[in-house]
């Protein structure tokens, strides 16, 4: 008896939630984002539920719009390899995915790293490859301005090239590579991989990221709003794959998913609008200028979104996000206002609203309609919505056979497998 | 001496596992160990060091921890934002060394251009932006106050803007200052005295008594460690003493619960009031 296909599922670890007010929500462990405790309690959670992996997010640098810091946003997420040492020692067999951008790193630096990562989760740990959206961070490291979106491209392609180089090195002598960005002679002083390689994540939907992700990643996490635009992605995603010599069946690709769930439909609505009441639409204006490089101050919120304003061609850094508000708000007849309501929602993932088994028949449907191999839950609060989560999905996914029951392997690679 | 602080220095296992370190270090802290300290020049350590320092914060709960960190080729913003991290995680109780090179010494290994003679100074530039970015937060700027919608108090969090020879950063640190203030920096010394161990905050003494006592003569501010056997035949009284790891067996001390700048008695670097 063939078994049933079974989907992956992530849960993703960035300030106090995914809704950018959720940190002023009550049930919000807002004064604890330097604390040991939460995030092992998140660790501990996802490990329960069984989920393939935990997915740290790195923000370099303050929000700030204009020159001027926003005081109503959290700090940053913690170093995310810092973060992935703590939540490994809370757990034994949940995978762990740590950002760590390319354009800000040293090659050698990230390769070793990850070396010592893998030795300190025993072989769970993934490098979530990005290529750095925020221009300020820029100002951290000594330029003037972020490299061009075609160049991060490039460089990430040869830095990663060099990463794996240096990961599955052996031998005396060191690695030469002499490449167009980047030159390195060198080897770890680790030694050899004892668990295989770590994983790679990548996440950005644009041309580039899409043919970066094909080349080197082993899951996708992506931006996809409604299951046409990401049946297409999807496909595309994995031809390219193939493009480039892998089966598709080795690169997962998981959307984000930010789900709303009570026992009832009203009851989570609600928790919706809670949060929604929670942002001030000032801030939300704020969020889509930043994402179009545009002031948008002087537009009328309740007129239709001005399109000619929301382009993404004139975006550095986020290109196919822009592309998506942009397609959603033409799609819906969205005013300027219900545009920066749902960007707070979701930030351009798929928000869900309903009942545990709703959002089952949901997930169910995406995944058995060929959309994704799977999700990256992004709980709207912490750390109250990932738990709903564990209790309350996942036991049905399970029963349904579409999701396992217990993990079998115990690496990253082992549980994307 | 009485209630001194006792320090392990690890400077056995050439090359060694993560599990040996972290054994180490558990078998310290239920000792009663202060502070584990690794001495890279004996130890040889083969792990990335703040992934490691990471580690072992997860992995204790009341030791004090030191570990080197090669800084010629580190960006001065990660040192800040990670060790702040590792700090607040820690509760306090973390602190490095400064090497002015990298651990493990092929520089082709890495992009930036840096020699001998560069790396001195770059590595005290590097220190130095640090410590400003430490210090770009007051220690009350967090407010999280759920009520008014304000996270932090934006008047007393500033950009850096900091212009030298070597690294041009704006700031501010991404996460809160560090709960010591400035995460203290340590020097292992045998018999010279470089300008970067002149400026630690802690240092240890490993030479022999001649060695000890004409290092001893160059040092001024600095916390000072000697070794347990020899503490007693210096002709000044050092701060704390310092143990090997054959010898923890014979030691017993009751753990404290402290930051380590507390028990060590090092002064928390307190902010002057800078308004925006």
């Amino acid at each position: 008896m063939t078994e049933k296909k079974q989907m992956h599922l992530g849960a993703f670890v960035f300030g106090a939630g995914q809704h950018i007010a959720a940190w002023r929500h009550p049930q919000t462990a807002s004064d604890q984002l330097l604390d040991v405790e939460l995030y092992q309690r998140l660790a501990r959670k996802a490990e329960e539920g069984k989920l393939d992996l935990l997915l740290i997010l790195e923000q370099l640098a303050l929000n700030e719009d204009a020159g001027i810091l926003n005081g109503e946003k959290v700090f940053p997420t913690p170093d995310t390899g810092t973060l992935a040492a703590i939540m490994a020692a809370a757990t034994s067999k949940i995978g762990i995915g740590a950002t760590m951008t390319t354009a800000y790193n040293e090659p050698y630096t990230i390769a070793h790293k990850f070396r010592t990562l893998s030795e300190v989760t025993q072989g769970r740990i993934g490098w979530n490859m990005v290529t750095t959206q925020d221009n300020k961070v820029a100002f951290n490291f000594g330029l003037d301005k972020h490299y061009d979106h075609t160049e991060r491209y490039l460089r990430a392609g040869e830095f990663v090239d060099i990463v794996d180089k240096l990961w599955h090195h052996e031998g005396t002598e060191p690695l030469k590579y002499e490449g167009k960005w980047y030159n390195v002679e060198g080897k770890l002083p680790t030694p050899g991989l004892q668990y295989g390689r770590p994983a790679r994540v990548q996440a950005g939907s644009s041309e580039s990221g899409m043919h970066f992700g094909a080349q080197y990643a082993d899951a996708i996490f992506t931006a996809q709003t409604n299951l046409d635009d990401a049946l297409i992605f999807y496909k595309k995603l994995k031809e390219t794959v193939v493009s480039y010599g892998r089966q598709p069946e080795e690169v997962k690709v998981m959307p984000g998913l930010s789900p709303y769930i009570a026992d009832t439909e009203e009851e989570a609505k609600q928790l919706e609008t809670e949060l929604y009441d929670l942002v001030s639409i000032e801030h939300g204006l704020k969020v889509l200028a930043n994402l179009v490089d545009t002031d948008l101050s002087s537009y009328d919120l309740d007129a239709p979104l001005p399109l000619e304003a929301i382009n993404p061609e004139g975006s550095n850094n986020r290109k196919a996000r822009v592309q998506i508000i942009r397609n959603k708000a033409e799609q819906e007849g969205f005013t300027l206002r219900e545009t920066c309501r749902w960007i707070s929602q979701g930030s351009g993932h798929v928000p869900f609203i309903g009942t545990p088994t709703q959002l089952a028949d949901f997930m169910e449907h995406w995944f058995t309609s060929g959309a994704c191999d799977g999700f990256v839950i992004m709980p709207p609060l912490y750390p109250t919505s990932l738990e709903t989560f564990v209790d309350k999905v996942v036991p049905i996914l399970q029963e349904r056979g579409l999701f396992r029951k217990d993990y079998e392997g115990s690496t990253v690679l082992e549980h994307l497998a | 001496m009485t209630n001194y602080p006792v320090a392990l220095l690890a400077n056995d296992g050439q090359q060694a596992s993560l599990a040996h370190y972290t054994q180490l270090a558990k078998d310290a802290e239920a000792k009663g160990i202060d502070f584990f300290v690794l001495n890279e020049e004996q130890a040889d350590i083969i792990w990335e060091p703040q992934i490691l320092l990471a580690h072992l914060t997860a992995q204790t709960s009341t030791i004090g921890l030191g570990v080197p960190i090669g800084v010629a080729y580190a960006e001065p913003y990660h040192v800040a934002r990670i060790l702040a991290t590792i700090d607040r995680f820690s509760k306090g109780r973390v602190s490095f060394e400064a090497k002015p090179y990298a651990l493990q010494d092929t520089s082709a290994q890495y992009l930036r251009n840096v020699d001998a003679t560069t790396a001195p100074a770059l590595s005290a530039e590097l220190l130095d932006v640090v410590t400003k970015l430490w210090d770009s937060w007051d220690d009350d700027a967090v407010l999280n106050d759920k009520e008014n919608g304000q996270f932090l108090d934006t008047t007393k969090i500033r950009h850096i803007d900091h212009v030298g020879e070597h690294f041009k950063v704006r700031g501010p640190n991404p996460a809160p200052r560090p709960v010591q203030g400035h995460v203290p920096r340590y020097a292992v010394i045998k018999d010279t005295v470089t300008a970067l161990d002149a400026t630690a905050d802690i240092v240890f003494l490993t030479g022999n008594v001649t060695q000890v006592e004409e290092v001893y003569k160059q040092l001024t501010a600095q916390k000072v460690f000697v070794a347990q056997d020899i503490a007693e035949q210096l002709s000044f009284t050092a701060d704390g003493v310092f143990i090997t790891p054959a010898q923890l067996a014979n030691f017993s001390a009751a753990p404290k619960n402290t930051s380590l700048r507390e028990r060590l008695q090092l002064a928390r670097p307190e902010l002057v009031a800078v308004t925006n």
